[in-house]
């Protein structure tokens, strides 16, 4: 495992407020009923997620208006999942876009990328994201 | 040099009297002005056609014959009802044709009359049956201004004219008398609180819908667009020199010109859907021709726009600076090749140096000014579904931008849309909506205006959009279509000719043609800025005095009020457009097959330039001017009455401000009527 993953891992915690909110998000809006879905596709919101965050900070993005984004790419990867396009529920909207939006921000400082390898941002979502699915199911 | 030019800009202002056209010499005059024929009864019109006009030069009836030496002016003919008219015409220079409104026979149709140089032309005798105004048009395409050499022929009794001027102060005192009975929230009776959600009609909603949020709408609705702009440019540097016979004049100016006026009141800023002009600097700086990039890099500096440019000050001072030099643009290919790639680059540069927003399109653009400004006026606008859902949805994509969309391009909240002044309809907010909230709504004309005219504060800018178009689009009618040709002359500098940029003569005005431009630019700016605008300003205060409100200032109902024109302007627009469209309609079908001029036909669409019913005109305009006007009272009862909160005070400001919206309204029923 390389240094990087390991920097961002040692945050991925219960005790981490955003790890916990994304967690819960998660579970109220996409994994309830949901029994049968395997690992990656259950957390493949927030695998999109750190991709993201590992790809902007590459390109040298803002982190503000990104972290920002990343809510609404949760959003959009669990409407996706869950085969709709649009919610109608102004709630779910917004509970999964704070979700996204600070797990994204307590990331961000953390995931450290340099050079141009494709592979490297997903390596690092992979583990990341199952660390967390862990992290979910052991509360 | 310059003394003798401060000279003359000086003798100008101080004598603004017309000029006088009519010099070349034709060897056969004497023989033209002796006709040996007799004609009985008819009267007899010498006219002398010429670049650009047609001089009345001398009238024979019951044998006696009046002489004008210059040439009558104005070009007006006049024939009793029941008279017969026998025109004897000669050409002072190029061959001219002869079209009378109406009153060619369809044997002559097919055959047009051409006035060669050193012929005489006898038309006639016609018999003049019916009454009214009409036009005489040439039919032969003699130089830049060819499409404006107009005169006026009219068949007296002209009872039209008259009845005209009654019914607009009838239809301007029963609106009056209708909101005398306060009228809340209503439109000529129609309730502005409701609305059509375009995407939820049985049918065409949900196809509707799939286009709209289809990412590839943009790009499809734009690429044709492009092309066809791409072959303007072309034909506009490179193609046949003289106006009509080019592609980029009459697709400009016919075609686009007079459907981006209909588009604006059936579809506010649909035109803006279409534009390719920003298209360049928006696909580059996305990266992207339709879909949404995946990580948020643009390809732009990305400087901030600075604060000082938001607003409609660039487009409406641009859009006056090309009605200064209209009968250029609208008449010499290359003008309008030089302004349109000038808007092309000007667009591209913008995109890469300020943040990559429509920033041209908002604060340069001189379409967008009016566009914008008068899209208040328009039946269609994109809001949101539900404006409880939006001030509860936190993150907002609307504006931020979502997988599935980019955040408005025009810097708006789409969810809490009030007006459609700015919102360019990207269609964007439909796309990054992750509650479907926004959507596309049918409403009647001046749902926002009482909102926006009330708010109004210091925005000068859009009250002067307002004036600019609203003045223009009557003086345009007045100017092109009517037989006033020292006017048409001033604003061409009197120059007959230009086949490129060198020999065009804006680069190197002779004195006299700087003279002429100069009283067509000091008379266009002066009623547009000053004339109008102090008229405006003095009604607005009377309306002040009379309604009694002391705490207002004059200078909030001055800009609360000119948001009627609006709405009025737009209607005013559309008359003009069917102008240009009755009668030019012909020359874009042609040019699609010969775009250059050079006297191809590609696609065998190529005819004679054929008027589509121009007699009709006066009675299409009649009930666009008629509506514009009662919308124009009814708004401007709307705004008064949100500034006021009180009925009576609100109906006498009203009623100041609809004597007023009257003079106007009669001054166009005189311009197509009288
Ligand atoms: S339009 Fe949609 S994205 Fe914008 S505020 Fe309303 S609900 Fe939110
Ligand atoms: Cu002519």
């Amino acid at each position: 495992m390389s240094a990087e993953i390991q920097q961002v891992e040692r945050r991925v915690s219960p005790k981490n407020d955003a790890i916990e909110n994304i967690c819960k998000a998660l579970d109220k809006w996409y994994w309830a009923g949901k029994n049968g879905i395997s690992r990656d596709v259950a957390i493949k919101p927030v695998r999109d997620v750190v991709e993201y965050v590992c790809e902007a900070k590459k390109k040298g993005l803002d982190k503000k208006s990104e972290v920002a984004y990343c809510g609404s790419i949760l959003l959009y990867s669990v409407l996706s999942l869950t085969g709709r396009r649009v919610s109608s529920d102004v709630k779910e909207a917004n509970e999964l876009f704070k979700a996204g939006k600070d797990f994204a921000s307590s990331i961000w400082d953390e995931i450290e990328v340099k050079g141009t390898d494709k592979r490297k941002c997903q390596e690092i979502a992979d583990s990341i994201s199952s660390r967390i699915f862990d992290v979910c199911r052991s509360n | 040099m310059i003394n003798k030019l401060r000279i003359t800009i000086l003798i100008t202002l101080l004598f603004l009297i017309p000029i006088e056209n009519v010099n070349a010499h034709v060897v056969s005059e004497k023989e033209w002005l002796n006709d040996p024929h007799d004609h009985g009864d008819a009267k007899i019109i010498y006219l002398k056609a010429y670049q650009f006009g047609y001089a009345v030069k001398a009238i024979q009836e019951d044998g006696e014959k009046r002489i004008f030496p210059d040439g009558k002016e104005p070009s007006i003919m006049e024939v009793e009802k029941g008279g017969k008219v026998v025109f004897r015409i000669i050409s002072a220079d190029v061959t001219h044709g002869f079209y009378i409104d109406g009153y060619t026979p369809d044997a002559v149709k097919d055959n047009k009359i051409l006035i060669k140089p050193g012929e005489i032309i006898e038309v006639g005798p016609i018999f003049f049956d019916d009454p009214g105004k009409f036009k005489l048009r040439c039919s032969e395409t003699c130089g830049p201004l060819h499409p404006f050499m107009v005169a006026d022929l009219i068949v007296k009794p002209n009872t039209y004219f008259p009845v005209l001027l009654i019914i607009t102060v009838v239809v301007s005192a029963m609106t009056l008398l209708y909101v005398s009975r306060a009228p809340k929230n209503k439109m000529l009776g129609i309730p502005l609180d409701r609305d059509i959600d375009l995407l939820k009609v049985r049918f065409i909603g949900p196809i509707l819908k799939k286009f709209l949020q289809w990412r590839g709408v943009h790009f499809a609705l734009i690429v044709p667009n492009l092309l066809i702009f791409m072959v303007v440019l072309t034909s506009g540097f490179f193609g046949n020199p003289t106006g009509n016979m080019n592609f980029s004049i009459v697709i400009i100016w016919i075609l686009w010109l007079a459907a981006v006026e209909i588009l604006i009141l059936l579809g506010a800023r649909t035109w803006c859907t279409l534009c390719p002009i920003p298209a360049f600097g928006e696909w580059l700086a996305r990266r992207r021709f339709y879909g949404v990039h995946k990580i948020r890099k643009w390809t732009s500096i990305g400087k901030k726009w600075p604060n000082k440019l938001n607003n409609m000050w660039i487009p409406a001072l641009f859009f006056l600076t090309m009605s200064l030099f209209v009968p250029w643009l609208v008449t010499r290919p290359v003008v309008t090749g030089i302004v349109f790639g000038f808007l092309f680059i000007l667009a591209l540069i913008i995109y890469l140096v300020f943040d990559p927003k429509r920033n041209f399109c908002r604060n340069i653009c001189p379409a967008n000014g009016y566009i914008g400004y008068h899209s208040n006026a328009s039946i269609l606008a994109v809001r949101s579904r539900n404006i409880n859902t939006c001030n509860q949805h936190t993150p907002k994509e609307c504006i931020r931008g979502s997988p599935k969309g980019y955040g408005c391009p025009w810097k708006l909240y789409p969810g809490g849309h009030k007006e459609n002044t700015y919102c360019g309809q990207c269609y964007e907010c439909l796309k990054s909506c992750p509650l479907d909230n926004m959507t596309l709504k049918l409403r009647m004309v001046g749902q926002d205006l009482a909102r926006i005219g009330a708010k109004a504060k210091n925005r000068f800018d859009e009250a002067y959009t307002g004036f600019i178009r609203f003045t223009v689009a009557i003086f345009y009618e007045l100017v092109f279509f009517g037989p006033y040709f020292w006017i048409k002359d001033w604003g061409n500098m009197g120059i007959i000719y230009g086949a490129n940029l060198a020999t065009i003569g804006l680069l190197s005005p002779t004195l006299e043609a700087l003279n002429y431009w100069f009283k067509w630019a000091l008379m266009v700016a002066g009623i547009a800025l000053i004339g109008y605008p102090g008229l405006f300003y003095i009604f607005s205060w009377i309306s002040k005095k009379l309604s009694g409100v002391n705490d207002i200032p004059t200078k909030q109902l001055f800009l609360s009020f000119s948001y009627a024109l609006a709405p009025y302007g737009i209607f005013l627009w559309i008359a003009f457009a069917f102008s240009l469209l009755l009668v030019n309609w012909s020359y874009p079908i042609s040019a699609i097959s010969d775009p250059l001029g050079y006297g191809w036909n590609l696609f065998g669409t190529k005819f004679e330039w054929q008027p589509f019913s121009p007699e009709a005109l006066p009675y299409i305009q009649t009930p666009l001017l008629l509506l514009g006007l009662a919308i124009a009272i009814n708004a401007t009862y709307n705004i008064a009455e949100q500034i006021f909160n009180n009925h009576r005070q609100a109906f006498r400001a009203t009623f100041v401000m609809g004597v007023l919206h009257t003079m106007a309204g009669l001054v166009f029923a005189w311009v197509i009527a009288g």
